[in-house]
């Protein structure tokens, strides 16, 4: 049998995933930019909000566990900004409860890049466009800067960043897998996810903030360093070395347990999904 | 006798959504209270937050650690309430009906739909959890300051005007569904995060007009830090109470004047999908 | 209060009824997606065009056509849930939108590939919600409900969970739903579709029932011809949102696309060609087979029959009509063609 050169595969693999990428942001920004209006302006008043509530605290000299005003402002904006990066929920999950997902393997590509590509294309490039892009631009004028601490903060960050999509979607691929086994309960295993996130990795409220051993302990999880740990570098964190050596163990440990767990579910999943 | 029937029928429907909750309780209990569980784990963390941060903020925010706990309390009282009365059927998620295209399976009842969509969302078994936290979360917090429980009983009147601000802040914006199905099909899940990701923070450190502006206009304020700055006595109760009914009326007013624009269009347009997902 | 309308009142009664559609319009390129971004990009579609259909209480009417011509859109507005662009409607002589809620009580709409039973739950329980929600009286429930158990055979799945019906029975379950309230009149989109031969027949007997015994309008939708001329009387076809045809099955195949009453004989015999027969026009002779055509407006086919028997050697005489679903894609192959 012919083998195909790994240069070639890689290629047809990267077309791929742009092709698909590139269909599910069109059929996101298809209906133009009013279609999408409101739910950016709900992101973009709870972002205020959030900004406002912490300026008001700072000046009312409040304890913010060491953080200047502008750093926590600009935590915040970027938490906003990278939201799709910093929380990956692919269509894996969803594609299972809605009976989807047998579709991914009629296609002649891993089902991985399926799901990373449709996460890209329906969810990164719309938000990017549509929400993150003006935000970041626009932060200034209502006094936060959208600026890393530093040049080198930024160039951390960006590595931050990458770790963290990786351990993103590992965590999502685990929770697909947990999902198969809960069927009726997804829905509800879902919520909880979408709150524990919210609570455990210091995305709307920086563990700096909390007690000091409560910070500490979930800055030591795995949802710690998807979001708490690229965010803290952004905004200047001493520790950055640290924290990106503790993103690259959650990496390596939370992959191979991914791709087990999702395995394991396979079968189940194609058979429940079609 | 126009609302004696509407009445009628409100009860009639409200017994019926109660009766298909518990038959759906009774049919799969360990579900259902895994639902319950995770309802209570979700309104609590959103709120948990916030009492991670009151050892810390404390006075800075003009409430004592006691007053910020109660707040929280009720915060999750405001989530409790609106979960009980249109968690089920996505009353409480109205874009997602318009938005899969199933607004049809509403029309063709022969009941008027707003007593279509504040009826067929009650859940007094499988939505009672968030609820049953709030009060238990209350009344601590209550005991702990001292007005004392009866707060909690004080609270529930304005707490409802909080639930109707809410509701209607989640129809009209739902109603962009009419005009945006795909892309507004998950907004209604945005605006009640909005409010309920925000809720149990105290507004005391802003400004006059940020307060006002928090209250009236996008009244994030008025679910929680409204009524519970009355209660506590921070803030004066008529013209707190007046600004609370006041936003509870224009909102209502609004949300129902901009889902009938959208519901004028549905009937030109009608909706270019459907899923019957999630019905 | 009125019960029921006046017998000179129509069931149905549509009257220059238009109504257009606007249609996204998207290109597959990044530089469409941006320009679309900005200037959404608009098609008109007119998907009834001075429609004008009268339907009498107790008919039975097949509502046709091909995909796109209309019917979907005419039974929601029939319904209420849209609204003509033009024209005026009168269901129950009552205007559909304006009197929505009190005309939903006294008509039934099942939408095809939509279901009204709630999923999670036993059919029997959707039945009691929509007792309560139609506040339907005890003694006319109970009279339903037997009656829709006994013509669509729901007895053995009234207690089993909506989502572990089969389509078959799901749509059973959903019309018995539908019958609980004694509609007047009901709308039936497209209620075949992907059902088996004993499920569509099934069906089909219990409306043809439901018709007879209670005196129900119905207008159904269907693709399926075969079906269509099974259950009704009268059809209606729509082509572009346009009247094109209505009337009853037999004039439309003995109509122009019925190629004017033409039907073809074909005649099994011991060999050889046969000899002429007078009024029938030879078409082939293959291995014993020869093939006639017969105008029935000009012959008489009894006569030809007769003519035909007396020839040496028959062993089988075939009269073949042509199926109401070739005459039907004639007609939309005709009226693609304009």
């Amino acid at each position: 049998m012919e083998t195909k050169p790994a240069t070639s595969v890689a290629l047809l693999r990267l077309r791929q995933a742009v092709a698909t990428a590139g269909i599910c942001a069109r059929q996101t920004l298809a209906g133009g930019l009013t279609q999408s209006l409101g739910t950016n302006l709900a992101r973009l008043a709870r972002l205020f909000v959030f900004c406002l509530l912490w300026k008001g605290l700072a000046r009312a000299g409040a304890d913010l566990g060491g953080m200047q005003e502008g750093a926590l402002l600009t935590y915040t904006l970027v938490s906003f900004a990278f939201r799709p990066q910093l929380d990956i929920v692919s269509p894996a999950t969803a594609s299972l409860w809605e009976g989807s997902v047998i579709g991914r393997y009629t296609r002649p590509m891993p089902v991985y890049i399926s799901y990373i590509a449709e996460t890209v294309g329906r969810w990164w490039l719309p938000f990017f466009a549509l929400f993150a892009l003006p935000a970041l631009l626009a932060a200034p004028l209502f006094g936060v800067s959208p600026l890393p601490q530093s040049a080198a903060a930024g160039g951390l960050f960006l590595c931050s960043l990458v770790l963290s999509i990786v351990i993103g979607f590992a965590l999502d691929l685990i929770f697909a897998a947990l999902a198969m086994f809960l069927k009726n309960a997804m829905w509800m295993a879902t919520r909880i996810r979408e709150a524990v996130y919210n609570l455990l990795s210091g995305a709307l409220i920086p563990f700096a903030l909390m007690p000091a051993p409560v910070g500490g302990l979930l800055g030591l999880l795995p949802f710690g360093s998807v979001a708490s740990a690229p965010l803290s570098i952004y905004v200047g964190a001493q520790n950055a070395p640290q924290l990106l050596l503790l993103q690259l163990f959650w990496a390596v440990v939370l992959w191979p347990a991914a791709h087990l767990a999702y395995k394991k579910a396979e079968e189940r999943m194609v058979s429940y999904g079609g | 006798m126009a609302a004696k029937n509407t009445l009628r029928t409100w009860a009639r429907l409200m017994r019926t959504y109660a009766k298909m909750d518990a038959l759906y309780f009774l049919r799969d209990t360990r579900i259902c209270l895994l639902y319950m569980f995770s309802d209570s784990v979700v309104s609590i963390s959103g709120v948990f937050g916030m009492l991670l941060l009151a050892g810390r903020l404390g006075q800075s925010t003009g409430f004592s650690q006691n007053e910020l706990y109660f707040l929280a309390a009720c915060a999750l009282l405001v989530n409790g309430l609106y979960d009980l009365f249109f968690m089920n059927n996505n009353a409480g998620a109205p874009s997602r009906i318009i938005g899969r295209g199933q607004l049809d399976h509403a029309l063709i009842q022969p009941v008027p739909l707003p007593l279509h969509f504040i009826t067929n969302g009650f859940a007094p078994a499988s939505g009672c959890g968030t609820l049953l936290c709030g009060v238990a979360f209350s009344l601590w917090a209550a005991a702990r300051l001292p007005g004392g429980v009866w707060l909690v009983a004080k609270a529930l009147p304005l707490l409802v005007l909080s639930v109707g601000i809410l509701f209607a802040w989640v129809y009209g914006v739902s109603a962009l569904a009419f005009w945006a199905p795909y892309a507004a099909e998950e907004i209604a899940p945005d605006v009640t995060a909005l409010f309920s990701s925000l809720a149990a923070y105290p507004l005391e450190v802003l400004g006059r007009f940020a307060q006002f502006f928090l209250c009236g206009l996008l009244p994030v304020g008025a679910m929680a830090w409204l009524p519970t700055s009355v209660l506590l006595g921070k803030a004066a109760p008529g013209p707190s109470i007046g600004l609370l009914a006041a936003t509870a009326a224009a909102s209502g007013l609004v949300a129902a004047t901009i889902f009938r624009k959208g519901l004028n269009h549905y009937a030109k347009v009608s909706c270019p999908r459907y899923t019957g997902f999630g019905r | 209060m009125q019960k029921y309308p006046a017998q000179d009142i129509p069931a149905l009664a549509v009257e220059d009824v238009s109504k257009v559609y606007w249609q996204w319009q998207r290109g597959g390129t990044g530089k469409d997606v941006l320009k679309n971004l900005l200037h959404p990009q608009k098609r008109r579609v007119q998907a009834l065009d001075a429609l004008n259909l009268t339907v009498n209480a107790g008919e039975f009417v097949a509502y046709a056509g091909a995909n796109g011509a209309g019917k979907s859109t005419t039974i929601k507005i029939l319904a209420g849930i849209l609204q003509p662009s033009e024209g005026r409607v009168r269901v129950l002589g009552m205007d559909p939108a304006k009197d929505r809620v009190r005309l939903m009580a006294r008509i039934g709409v099942l939408f095809g590939q939509r279901s009204e039973l709630w999923w999670d739950y036993p059919v029997i329980a959707s039945y009691e919600w929509k007792r309560a929600v139609w506040n339907i009286p005890q003694e006319k429930y109970d009279e339903m409900l037997n009656f829709a158990t006994e013509i669509l055979e729901l007895g053995p799945i009234l207690n089993t969970f909506a989502r572990e019906l089969s389509l078959g029975q799901k749509m059973r379950a959903d019309l018995g739903m539908l019958l609980l309230h004694d509609p007047q009149v009901i709308f039936l989109d497209e209620p075949t579709l992907g059902l088996d031969l004993l499920a569509k027949r099934s069906l089909i007997r219990a409306l043809k029932t439901l018709n007879r015994q209670h005196g129900t309008t119905i207008l159904v939708t269907s693709h399926d011809m075969d079906d269509l001329q099974e259950m009704a009387d009268r059809i209606v076809l729509l082509s572009r949102g346009r009247l094109a045809y209505d009337g009853t099955f037999a004039a439309l195949r003995h109509g122009e696309a019925g190629q004017g009453g033409q039907v073809r004989i074909r005649v099994q015999s011991a060999g050889g060609t046969l000899p002429p027969v007078e009024g029938l026009r030879h078409l082939s002779t293959q291995n014993g087979e020869s093939l006639y055509a017969l105008d029935t407006q000009t012959t008489n086919i009894n006569q030809a029959l007769a003519a035909i028997a007396t020839l040496p050697g028959i062993r089988d005489i075939e009269i073949q009509q042509p199926s109401i679903e070739d005459v039907i894609a004639r007609l939309y192959q005709s009226w693609a063609a304009q």
